[in-house]
C-alpha cells in the first residue's frame, strides 16, 4: 500500500504541520472522503423524503376521528390505525437512532437478513447503506409526522371547507388545497429536520454504514492524523448543513413572494454594515 | 315570480343535535328557481348550522334534504346503517309475531326507498351546484386569484384550461376583480376577497348560492361593495340562500324571509310581510332593536 508507506516515512519527519496533515489526507484520501460525503448525502436526503411521505401517512392516521355512525368493522380498523400510529411515533421518538439502528440490526440478523450479502460489490450503495436508509427513513418518520399533524392542526378548517362546498372529493381537497399549505407552513421544521439528518446519519457507523463519520476511521486508520481527519467532517459537515439552510430561506422567501435575489447574502451583508440594526 | 312546481331544494324536518345540545329543531323549506330566501336571527339561533346542512357540510340528525329529487342528506351506507338499527329498536318493542312481520315488511320498503333516492347522488356534484359562500372567505391562500376560480372547474367539472380561464374571467369581471388576476389573496382587502369567493362560486355554474354571513367579517365600507354584487344576483335571477344581519338589505333583496331562534324558525313569509308587519312578537323585537 503505498499511501500508508509513504505517511511512515513523513510522520517520521515529525515537522508535518495540522495543514500539510489535511492535506496529506485530502490527496490521498480523497475518495475515501467522497464516498463518505456521498453516503451521508443519499441518507440525509432520501431518509428525509420519504419520511415526509411516510411522515404525512402517519399524521393522517394519528389524526383519524372515530365518528359514531361507523360501523363496527370501521371502527376496530381505525382504532388500530390510530393505536399504531400513537405507539409508533411515541417509541420512535423516545429511542436514540443508535439504539434503533442496533436493534434493527441484530433483530434482523435473528431473522436471518445479512445486509453483508445483500448489494455486496456495489461500491456506495451496498447492503449496509440499505440498512442505514431503512432505519433512518424509520426514525424521520416519526418525526415528520409530529410535524406535519401540527401543519395540519395550524391550517384554518375553512380552506377545506371551501374546497369541498366547490365539489372537490377530500383526496382532491387534501392534495391540491390542504397538504401544499402545510408543506409550506412546516417547511422550517422540514428543513430542520433534514439538517438533524445530514448530522445524526453519523450515528449509523455502529452498523458499519461507510458514511462520512466512518470514512475518517478508514481515511486514519494508519497515519492516526485524527483531529485532522475529524475537522476535515466538521468542515464538511458544517458545509452540507450551511448550504441546506440558505437553499431553504431562499425557497421560503420565492414563495412568501419577496422577490429579492441572494437574500441571504444581502443579509448577511447588512450585519456588517449594521444597516438594519441603524433602523432601530 | 314565476315559480314551477317541483323545487330545486326541499328541506323537510331537519333537526341536528351536537352531543345533548339541540341546535335546530324540525325545520322545513322549499326552495324554487329564482327565489332569494334570506334567514335572519339573533346570534346563536342555528342559522349557519341549518345553511351548513343544506350541502350537506354538517349532516343533519333528523330529516331529510332533496336536491331535484334526489336525497343528499346522508350518504346510502349511513342512511341504511340508521335504518337497520331503528328495525332492530323497533323489533325490540315488538310483543307478537304479527308485529314483527309487519316491521320488517315497513323496514325492507323503507331500504328501498333509500336504495331509490339515493341512487346516482355524488355529494361532490351536487356541492357543486349548490354553491357556498363562507364568512371568513376561504379563498385558497396557495393560489393566485385566477387559480382560485380556476381549479375547481378543472378537477371536478374537468373543463379544459382555456374555456376554464375563460368562464373564471367573465365571472370575475361580473364581480369587478378582472384587473386583479394574478395577484396573491394576501394582498387583497376583505371586500376584494369575498367577491372573488364569489366569482369562485359561481365558476361552476351553480343552481343555488348559499351565503353564509358574506359581510360579517367586513368593514362597512366594504360590505356595499359586497352586497351590490349579491343584488346583481338577484336580479340576474340567481336562486339564493342568504344568512345576512343586513336588514336593510335582506328586505330589499330577497321575496322571502325567516326569522330564526333556538333552533326553530319562528316566522317565515315573504319578505314585506315579515320585515314591515311581522306578526310574531319576537320578530317585533328583534326588528325594533335593529
Amino acid at each position: 500500500m503505498m499511501p500508508s508507506l509513504e505517511a511512515k516515512n513523513k510522520t517520521g519527519d515529525k515537522k508535518m504541520s495540522d495543514l500539510d496533515k489535511i492535506n496529506y489526507l485530502l490527496s490521498n484520501y480523497y475518495e475515501t472522503f467522497l464516498d463518505g460525503l456521498v453516503s451521508t448525502l443519499i441518507l440525509a436526503i432520501v431518509g428525509t423524503l420519504i419520511g415526509l411521505v411516510l411522515g404525512i401517512f402517519l399524521a393522517l392516521g394519528k389524526g383519524l376521528k372515530i365518528s359514531k355512525d361507523d360501523n363496527v368493522f370501521k371502527k376496530t380498523l381505525k382504532g388500530f390505525v390510530i393505536g399504531f400510529c400513537t405507539v409508533y411515533s411515541v417509541v420512535l421518538r423516545g429511542t436514540p437512532m443508535m439504539v434503533q439502528a442496533l436493534i434493527f440490526k441484530f433483530g434482523m440478523q435473528a431473522v436471518g437478513v445479512n445486509f453483508n450479502n445483500i448489494l455486496s460489490g456495489v461500491r456506495i450503495f451496498d447492503g449496509w447503506l440499505v440498512a442505514g436508509l431503512i432505519v433512518i427513513i424509520l426514525n424521520t418518520t416519526a418525526y415528520m409526522g409530529e410535524d406535519i399533524r401540527a401543519g395540519l392542526n395550524g391550517l384554518d378548517n375553512g380552506q377545506q371547507e371551501a374546497a369541498l362546498s366547490l365539489g372537490m372529493s377530500k383526496f382532491k381537497a387534501f392534495t391540491l388545497v390542504v397538504l401544499p399549505q402545510c408543506i409550506r407552513n412546516t417547511l422550517p421544521t422540514l428543513a430542520n429536520e433534514y439538517i438533524i439528518n445530514i448530522k445524526d446519519s453519523s450515528v449509523l457507523n455502529v452498523i458499519t454504514v461507510t458514511e462520512l463519520f466512518l470514512s475518517v476511521s478508514i481515511a486514519t486508520s494508519k497515519n492516526y492524523f485524527v483531529i485532522q481527519g475529524y475537522v476535515i467532517i466538521a468542515i464538511i459537515y458544517l458545509t452540507l448543513t450551511l448550504i441546506a439552510t440558505i437553499v431553504i430561506n431562499e425557497i421560503t422567501m420565492k414563495l412568501d413572494g419577496r422577490k429579492h435575489k441572494f437574500t441571504f447574502f444581502k443579509r448577511a451583508a447588512s450585519l456588517f454594515t449594521n444597516k438594519e440594526r441603524s433602523k432601530y | 315570480m314565476e315559480k314551477n312546481n317541483t323545487p330545486i331544494l326541499e328541506i323537510n324536518h331537519i333537526a341536528k343535535t351536537f352531543s345533548d345540545h339541540e341546535v335546530l329543531k324540525d325545520i322545513s323549506l322549499d326552495v324554487y328557481k329564482g327565489d332569494v330566501i334570506t334567514i335572519i336571527g339573533p346570534s346563536g339561533s342555528g342559522k349557519s348550522t341549518f345553511i351548513r346542512c343544506i350541502n350537506r357540510m354538517t349532516h343533519p340528525t333528523e330529516g331529510s334534504v332533496y336536491y331535484r329529487g334526489k336525497r343528499i342528506d346522508n350518504s346510502t351506507s349511513k342512511l341504511l346503517h340508521r335504518e337497520r338499527v331503528r328495525y332492530k329498536n323497533a323489533l325490540k318493542h315488538c310483543t307478537n309475531d304479527h308485529e314483527a312481520v309487519l316491521e320488517e315488511n315497513k323496514h325492507i320498503k323503507l331500504k328501498i326507498a333509500i336504495k331509490n333516492d339515493t341512487k346516482n347522488v355524488k355529494i361532490n356534484l351536487v356541492r357543486a351546484k349548490v354553491g357556498m359562500v363562507f364568512q371568513s372567505f376561504n379563498l385558497f391562500n396557495n393560489m393566485d386569484v385566477l387559480k382560485n376560480c380556476t381549479i375547481a372547474q378543472r378537477k371536478v367539472l374537468k373543463r379544459s384550461k382555456e374555456d376554464a380561464e375563460k368562464i373564471a374571467l367573465e365571472n370575475l369581471t361580473k364581480v369587478g376583480m378582472a384587473d386583479r388576476l394574478h395577484a396573491k389573496i394576501k394582498e387583497l382587502s376583505g371586500g376584494q376577497k369575498q367577491r372573488i369567493a364569489i366569482a369562485r362560486t359561481l365558476c361552476m355554474d351553480p343552481d343555488v348560492i348559499l351565503f353564509d354571513e358574506p359581510t360579517s367579517a367586513l368593514d362597512p365600507e366594504m360590505v356595499s361593495e359586497v352586497l351590490d354584487v349579491i343584488q346583481k344576483l338577484a336580479k340576474e335571477g340567481m336562486t339564493m340562500i342568504i344568512v345576512t344581519h343586513e336588514m336593510q338589505f335582506a328586505r330589499n333583496v330577497s321575496n322571502k324571509a325567516l326569522f330564526m331562534e333556538g333552533g326553530y324558525v319562528v316566522e317565515s313569509g315573504p319578505s314585506e310581510q315579515v320585515f314591515d308587519h311581522p306578526k310574531e312578537t319576537r320578530t317585533q323585537e328583534f326588528l325594533k332593536i335593529r
